[in-house]
């Protein structure tokens, strides 16, 4: 266990992201990963911010992006796709399993608030 | 790429602001996204929409690959940056006067940004060609001395061809629709037809294929076509084999040569170009060729001018009689002049008007900043007590403007876009190049030097005052009487009358416009144009080559329009009221040949009087037995009847239209005189018209344009039924438009709609302006003597003296900046005359209502601040600061 590298700690916006990431399971764009945080945990987010984040999860090795064909529903343009890294994975592991230990005990409390 | 969905403004903005290939990943985002909330609700998602857009403009996000970026630059640009910071700081701190400042300079820069993208794309921007500079065009002189551009007929042009030395080439146009059959179905195409130079004097070439080969300009030569790029698409798909194929236009086989450039614009835009196949007929002396010459290299319109006198005299002298007499002489002048001559007055005054309102824009900022600076003079006073630099306040400062100027530019373009579109919707048919008005870079930079002169001008005068003074003096005046600073408060004063001022001279034009409209609209007609509907249709092709056909087409489509339920009566004729009819001469007999009268020819069918409710005032109308064969006839109206003898007599007397130069100039008699109705364009006393039989008319005024005229019941709705009839009766006829003819009359005031509703927009906003101007102005007096006025009430002053103190002041810069303004609008208003009906430039009436409008919204803007002095508590008044 400890032989193993530590996992990157990840911000509150980072791990909403990365967990958008993680819900659209491999087809995750700006905008459907902007939708789903929206919709999921009411949260109005922009897109830029989305992107800009995305970009620096990239840097830190968490998510990797390609890019798809364009189609018409675009106007012609192309997106730009991200899927979770096997350190992006543990990332999310570990800041789960944090929150768990954390909330430990106090579930029923928690969700009554 | 193309932007469908996205708002272009938003599309635009994001082009400018995200780098590489971040755009193409948010733009596309926007739009599928877009598209998907859109079937959800229309509103959330422009709402989502604009809310991620903006998003994206103020923090786009990062280069890409390349992280955060480090701030750098040496210590000044730090020093700049940190006042940037702090002005913003200082003015999200006071967001009322952000916000009035901001929405004001934006009004004020995207009024004129709008304004000046459509005269720019009409009047400023040279016309798309290579040589646009020596593109010229016909200008003639008249007796009177007016000059105004003209046409020549074939003879002219060939002589001119032949003696003029002036011209690298010369061509000369013709227009001329046809009627264009595609799988489509049928549709009306704009021709234009052209000699051979037309490609030369443009620069232009065919983008595929080639232009006119010589051979192809002899008359009844090979029938070849270019097509326009819209064209090709629409009818072709685009196909590159387009060359060589054939089309048909009006019923003949069309083999297309060529197609030309996408960007190609010509006025009117054509559909299809083909060759002009002119004939040089001696007795053809109509001047109906637009002629277009393109300069030799080393000439100007100046130096042009000796040759033009010349050539014209010497034709004068060759060919006596082709020319009227009211024509002098002949001039040339660029093709853009002549294209944007009628819009010049038009668009000079809404300039004006715009800027005057820009002007009463920077007043009010600059008011509004130095009402501010007053308030901040202890902030400055410290601050340099403490040690600050008079540069470094002067920054801060500067860069307080410049940030409210830059804002104030990106709201602008907001309201420059809706305004744009406003005009576009507003703006009457036939102005040239108005399809290419938009927000374009020319604009964007136009927009950014208005806002950051007048931001910066308006700082300097408002703010920099501030750092003038003594960190002492300063100090001791704001604590102890609160009292007003004199100089401040005369600038204020100033502004104000100008204010005023401005005002009077945009609501005086406005109030003339108001009136011209509603004089033109008033005016009766001399028949009832209500119920009554119009179909358009263009009878060009081979079908209706012979006047028999024509006529034999209407009479069966007059027959099945009469029997629909809900049609009274309907008639056929070759022009619309309210639009001008063919000019042409006629010569009455007795009269030498040289006094022929000009007129106004309408060819019309049997029941067109009743139709159209114009009443018979002797003889009869045109009947249906008024046929080819029959003996030749013509109704006149009464201004006509009152030049054949002046009167009764008209009835019997015979004329002949056209100049008795042609076999069918044949001598009519006058078997009836109908009232006079204004059937022209509005403004305009009816003319000395002629109604010929539609039969007895030959192909004159039937060619390129007919129409039928239906009298409905109220409310009766037969549109459809008129458009399965004429399906019925010739399924390759394409229907122009079937509207009511109200609205044909509301086309033909749409100019003076035009002036009015934006010179009155624009008077609006000044008093608005103005009147929140001075209200801040006395509101903000009451409030710095607050003091005074306390002490005057605890000393005995009555409330009234109170009251009357501040209405004198309020009434008596509104009266100055009136009596200015009023000045100023006698001497302006007679640039207004040729826009003008039924009202004089200086009438009486208008100014008196003007002068009371003003003075009223003043005195009610003055009274609030006044009755609030009158509240002063003086124990309340005593204790503050």
């Amino acid at each position: 266990m400890w032989s193993k590298k530590q996992a990157a700690v990840l911000g509150d916006f980072e791990q909403l992201v990365l967990f958008g990431v993680l819900r659209r399971d491999g087809d995750g764009y700006g905008a459907s990963i902007q939708r789903e945080i929206e919709e999921r945990a009411g949260r109005a987010v922009s897109l830029n911010a989305v992107y800009t984040t995305l970009d620096r999860l990239e840097q830190k090795g968490l998510v990797r992006s390609w890019i798809g064909a364009p189609t018409a529903e675009r106007g012609g343009r192309r997106r730009k796709h991200y899927a979770l890294e096997p350190a992006g994975h543990a990332a999310l592991k570990q800041a789960y399993r944090t929150f768990k230990l954390m909330t430990a005990g106090f579930e029923r409390r928690l969700e009554r608030a | 790429v193309t932007d469908t969905g996205l708002p272009r403004l938003l599309a635009a903005l994001l082009r400018l602001r995200l780098g590489g290939e971040w755009l193409e990943f948010v733009l596309g985002d926007l739009e599928e996204e877009f598209q998907r909330r859109r079937r959800l609700g229309g509103t959330a998602a422009s709402v989502w929409l604009w809310r991620q857009g903006l998003a994206c403009l103020l923090r786009p996000p990062p280069r890409l690959g390349h992280g955060a970026s480090k701030p750098a630059g040496d210590g000044s640009m730090h020093s700049m940056a940190h006042d940037v910071l702090y002005a913003a700081r200082v003015l999200r701190k006071s967001p009322g006067f952000t916000l009035t400042v901001l929405l004001t300079l934006a009004l004020g820069v995207g009024a004129t940004s709008a304004i000046f993208s459509v005269v720019d794309a009409v009047m400023l921007r040279p016309l798309p060609y290579p040589n646009a500079d020596r593109l010229v065009s016909f200008f003639y002189t008249f007796r009177s001395g007016a000059i105004a551009p003209g046409a020549v007929s074939p003879v002219m042009f060939a002589f001119w061809k032949e003696h003029s030395a002036i011209f690298e080439a010369l061509a000369v146009t013709g227009g001329g629709d046809f009627n264009f059959l595609s799988d489509a179905g049928a549709q009306r195409a704009r021709g234009l037809r052209v000699s051979d130079d037309f490609f030369h004097v443009l620069g232009i070439q065919p983008a595929i294929g080639r232009a006119f080969l010589d051979g192809e300009q002899q008359p009844n030569g090979p029938r070849v076509a270019i097509l326009s790029h819209g064209l090709w698409q629409r009818a072709m798909g685009g196909r590159m084999d387009a060359i060589d194929r054939q089309i048909t236009l009006n019923d003949r086989d069309y083999t297309v040569v060529g197609v030309m450039p996408g960007d190609f614009t010509y006025e009117p835009q054509p559909d299809v170009i083909v060759p002009l196949q002119m004939a040089v007929n001696p007795a053809d002396i109509g001047l109906n060729y637009t002629i277009l010459g393109l300069l030799a290299p080393t000439l100007t319109v100046q130096s042009a001018q000796p040759d033009m006198e010349r050539v014209f005299q010497q034709y004068r002298s060759e060919n006596p009689g082709h020319l009227s007499k009211q024509m002098v002489g002949a001039s040339v002048g660029l093709v853009q002049d002549h294209l944007t001559a009628p819009y010049r007055p038009v668009f000079t005054i809404l300039l004006a008007a715009v800027g005057l309102v820009l002007l009463i824009v920077c007043a009010n900022v600059t008011n509004l900043l130095l009402s501010r600076g007053a308030v901040r003079r202890r902030e400055m006073a410290i601050r340099t007590a403490l040690g600050a630099s008079r540069g470094r306040l002067v920054g801060h400062v500067m860069a307080e403007s410049l940030l409210l100027a830059l804002a104030g530019g990106v709201c602008s373009l907001l309201l420059a876009f809706w305004g744009v579109r406003v005009l576009l919707s507003l703006s009457p048919a036939g102005i040239p190049r108005l399809a290419s008005v938009g927000l374009d870079g020319r604009v964007l930079l136009f927009a950014a030097v208005v806002s950051v002169v007048s931001g910066v001008a308006c700082g300097a005068m408002g703010s920099l005052r501030l750092v003038r003074t003594g960190p002492g003096e300063a100090l001791k005046a704001s604590a102890s009487t609160g009292g007003p600073d004199r100089s401040r408060q005369r600038l204020s004063s100033a502004l104000v009358v100008a204010e005023v001022a401005i005002s009077a001279i945009l609501l005086t034009g406005a109030a003339l416009l108001i009136v011209t409209y509603f004089n033109l609209r008033s005016l009766r007609p001399g028949f009832d144009p209500e119920n009554l509907l119009v179909v358009e249709y263009p009878l060009t092709s081979q079908r209706y080559a012979t006047a028999e056909r024509i006529v034999g087409f209407e009479s069966s489509l007059l027959e099945e329009v009469r029997a629909l339920p809900g049609v009274l009566s309907a008639t056929a004729a070759s022009g619309l009221p309210f639009q001008r009819g063919l000019n042409h001469v006629a010569v009455i007999e007795g009269r030498a040949d040289e006094e022929w009268q000009l007129i106004e020819y309408r060819a019309v069918g049997p029941e067109y009087f009743s139709t159209l409710g114009i009443p018979v005032l002797q003889g009869r109308g045109i009947e249906a037995s008024d046929i080819a064969a029959g003996p030749p006839v013509v109704v006149v109206n009464q201004r006509m009847a009152r030049i054949i003898d002046g009167g009764p007599g008209a009835l019997g007397a015979r004329i002949t239209i056209g100049k008795r130069t042609s076999s069918t100039d044949v001598t009519r008699d006058v078997v009836g005189v109908v009232a006079d109705i204004a059937d022209g364009p509005p403004g305009v006393p009816a003319l000395p018209t002629v109604y010929v039989p539609r039969g007895q008319s030959g192909m004159l005024g039937s060619r390129s344009f007919s129409a039928t005229l239906i009298r409905v019941r109220p409310f009766a709705d037969v549109a459809a039924s008129v458009r399965h009839a004429i399906g019925t009766l010739d399924p390759t006829l394409p229907i122009v438009s079937i509207r009511p003819l109200s609205e044909v009359a509301a086309a033909a005031l749409a100019p003076q709609r035009f002036n009015m509703t934006l010179i009155g927009a624009f008077a609006g906003a000044a008093l608005l302006l103005t009147i929140v101007g001075l209200y801040g102005l006395l509101s903000y007096g009451v409030t710095q003597r607050t003091r005074e006025i306390g002490l005057r009430v605890a000393l005995g002053a009555a409330r009234g003296r109170v009251v009357g103190m501040v209405l004198r002041r309020g009434m008596t810069l509104s009266l100055a900046g009136t009596v200015l303004g009023v000045a100023g609008a006698l001497g302006l208003s007679r640039f207004m005359s040729s826009l003008l009906f039924g009202v004089s430039g200086t009438s009486f009436t208008v100014f008196a209502a003007v002068v009371i409008a003003l003075l009223g919204l003043a005195m009610m803007a003055t009274l609030v601040p006044a009755v609030r002095a009158t509240r002063i508590e003086p124990n309340v008044a005593l204790r503050t600061d």
